[in-house]
């Protein structure tokens, strides 16, 4: 009865939302088995997204976005927070309760080259999901999946083929394709195409659009690269040392950010353009071990405009109007 | 489809025809050799570094890879030369054939020059041509003259030595009457000027200790210690964060100044290019389609492949709703047509790109390109 309730308040419109969470990997435990020391990887995000948008999760190695994509999948069981999906609290169902969920949210990983098994062929790795969901009659899915392949802009003859005949553009077309062989609402696309090359990477990020607006998905996007994340999304997130320091939609981020994070990340990406020469600004030292992470913000011992209560006060995560939240003291 | 798969006559036959030419060119490369065969003149004295007309081949089981088939291109003193291109395009293997690391016998330089004005301690200049040198006189070049700085910095440190061994090394190698004292402030003074903190404790730390941009710096630092006049960059800041990648960049920009040599950056990341070099060259399947100064190739881009590159990567500043994509992929290096190896993507192709691989066309001064359109007979 409880929990019915609960689901009642749940913004329809939204088809994700995550409360507050939390994921944590413990580094050491005593004999008994309790965690002494453990790494907080995500630790207290928030966001809703709706159906049809993109959410692009931008941050540097280690700021925990990937296992931010896992545990909304359930990949990773979460240590506190909700996560809510089509309506439905997913954080505390079991296994077999996923079951059914599953086949609405899909993941599509970075390394097209170690993600397919290469003792199937293409018409077995993208058949087997049909099968084991039951999405149509037996006697339907070969020409199913042919259907699916030219979607996804593969030939036909691919179908006889192994995972090792193919270059990684090719590959990663196939792991789009078997995400989207199971009808889904929500794609987690996790560093899709940071493995590939430049005309590669503009096919791929092409076809991921193009078939976003065909079969009306939601894509979370999670990269490092911000031009790419700002070509495919409708809000960003940035991610710094497990949380997330700011968030909004495109336009606002681009134009006005308001974290020095963002700001120093944004000045650092490179132009392709000889004549802008921007106004750098260049943080100093490294990202600190996220086993061991600063006291107060955690970005004061990076950021140009550090004060002394940054150091000792965790900055509180406001929206700043418009959905535009940012995680930070000099903003008042 | 074939031709996707060899049959053991085929194998057996590419197997013998391999081993006669790798024989042939391992006993070129492995030669007693006096220094004047190998001494040459440059085509162009303000130049440190020429390429000329470079073949560089892998004998493997499929066939002839043709890695680099063909490159010309020059470094000029004290300026940055940007070499861009897709994986597979040759780049990094035209650096390796620079430095002669290449993995023997199946990867080897058929033909070609590669023309180095060294200048030994007394400050006599002479050059080399580095193609036709024996392993053994290598040494009086790489590493010494030319230092290389690779994409791995987690693999490219020694993990069982202390950073400290390891930059020692190098005084050591180059200069064998170097005091233990000598090396040790060499290499903290190598340590202080890539802008690492706290320098001594840095010396006696193991690589593991060290974070990415850390490795890299160390990296640097080993690359300068004996004073190079070309820095071979082979995309040094892959591997890193935007914000380390900016770190490095400006440390590179700064070196340069300070060291008074050339670099030759090698990268994927034309955002990169457009910051650091002076001078670009396209790579495409193993040849130079175009080159020229770095506005020259950024405001007035020639060959569609060019243009495509640019036009398909996206940018802060661009508000586009659909990439450009160059269709298809990057052609089998083994058996490569005799036209243009870029006719079956380009959106550009006439009649006359199905005949023989165009020529090098000069359309200004430093600004040549490689394709039909522009070759007016």
């Amino acid at each position: 009865m409880a929990e019915e309730k609960i689901t009642e308040q749940f913004d329809t419109e939204a088809i994700l939302e995550v409360r507050n969470l939390r994921k944590c990997f413990p580094l050491k435990k005593t004999l008994t088995g309790k965690v002494t020391q453990e790494l907080v990887a995500v630790d207290n995000v928030s966001f809703k997204l709706k159906r049809g948008e993109t959410l692009g999760i931008v941050g540097e190695s280690g700021c925990g976005k990937t296992t931010l994509g896992r545990t909304i999948l359930k990949l990773h069981q979460s240590n506190g927070g909700q996560i809510i999906f089509d309506g439905q609290d997913i954080t505390d169902l079991k296994s077999s309760q996923m079951r059914d969920i599953r086949k609405k949210m899909q993941i599509i990983f970075q390394d097209p080259y170690s993600s397919l098994p290469p003792r199937s062929t293409v018409g077995g790795i993208l058949s087997e999901p049909v099968e084991v969901h039951k999405i149509v009659p037996k006697s339907e899915i070969k020409s199913y999946v042919l259907d699916l392949m030219e979607k996804c802009g593969l030939r036909d003859y691919y179908y006889e083929r192994y995972p090792h005949e193919f270059s990684g553009g090719q590959r990663q077309r196939i792991c789009i394709a078997r995400a989207l062989s199971v009808n889904p609402e929500l794609v987690i696309c996790d560093e899709p195409v940071s493995a590939l090359d430049v005309s590669i990477q503009a096919q791929i990020i092409n076809l991921l659009k193009e078939l976003q607006q065909k079969l009306n998905l939601t894509y979370v996007f999670i990269s490092h690269d911000l031009s790419v994340v700002k070509f495919i999304s409708d809000k960003i997130g940035v991610m710094y040392l497990g949380s997330m320091v700011e968030f909004g939609s495109k336009e606002d981020i681009f134009s006005n950010p308001l974290h020095p994070y963002t700001q120093a990340l944004f000045s650092a990406i490179p132009q392709p353009d000889p004549d802008i020469k921007m106004n750098r600004i260049i943080l100093s030292g490294d990202i600190p071990s996220p086993a061991n992470p600063p006291k107060g913000c955690r970005f004061h011992t990076r950021c140009p405009k550090a004060t002394d209560k940054c150091k000792e006060v965790t900055p509180e995560y406001k929206d700043y109007g418009n959905g535009h939240c940012a995680a930070c003291h000099l903003l008042g | 489809m074939s031709s996707n798969y060899l049959s053991g006559k085929e194998i057996r036959a590419i197997a013998k025809e391999n081993k006669k030419v790798m024989k042939r060119l391992e006993a070129y490369k492995y030669r007693k050799a006096d220094e004047s065969e190998y001494l040459t003149q440059m085509r162009d004295s303000s130049n440190i570094l020429e390429i000329d007309s470079l073949h560089t081949y892998f004998f493997t089981e499929q066939g002839v890879v043709k890695a680099v088939n063909g490159v010309s291109f020059d470094v000029p003193q004290n300026a940055t030369v940007g070499v861009v291109g897709e994986s597979g395009c040759g780049k990094s293997v035209t650096s390796m054939s620079v430095m002669r690391l290449l993995q023997g016998p199946t990867g080897q330089i058929y033909s070609g020059e590669i023309r180095f004005k060294s200048k030994d301690k007394d400050g006599v200049e002479k050059v080399y041509d580095i193609a036709k040198m024996p392993m053994d006189d290598i040494h009086k070049i790489r590493g010494n003259q030319i230092a290389m700085i690779f994409q791995e910095p987690m693999t490219s440190l020694n993990p069982v030595f202390t950073i400290g061994q390891q930059l020692d090394e190098v005084t050591f190698i180059h200069n064998p009457d170097a005091s233990k004292e000598e090396a040790k402030a060499k290499s903290i003074e190598m340590l202080n000027l890539v802008g690492i903190a706290m320098p001594e404790r840095v010396y006696g730390a193991f690589p593991h200790e060290l974070s990415g941009g850390m490795r890299q710096r160390v990296m640097i630092s080993m690359a300068l210690a004996s004073n190079p006049r070309l820095i071979i960059a082979d995309e040094p800041t892959t591997a890193l964060d935007v914000t380390i990648q900016a770190q490095i960049l400006d440390l590179l920009r700064d070196l340069k100044t300070k060291i008074d040599g050339s670099i030759m950056l090698i990268t994927h990341d034309l955002g990169i290019i457009a910051e650091m070099a002076d001078y670009v060259v396209v790579m495409y399947a193993g040849r130079v389609i175009e080159k020229g100064t770095v506005e020259e190739i950024f405001h007035n881009p020639m060959h569609p492949y060019t243009i495509g590159l640019q036009k398909s990567k996206p940018t802060l500043s661009s508000d586009s709703d659909t990439l450009f994509n160059i269709p298809g992929n990057v052609p089998n290096p083994i058996n490569m047509p005799n036209y243009c190896y870029f006719k079956e993507r380009c959106s550009r192709c006439v009649h006359k790109c199905s005949g023989d691989y165009p020529e090098m066309v000069q359309v200004s001064p430093t600004h040549f390109v490689a394709c039909h359109l522009y070759n007016e007979e």
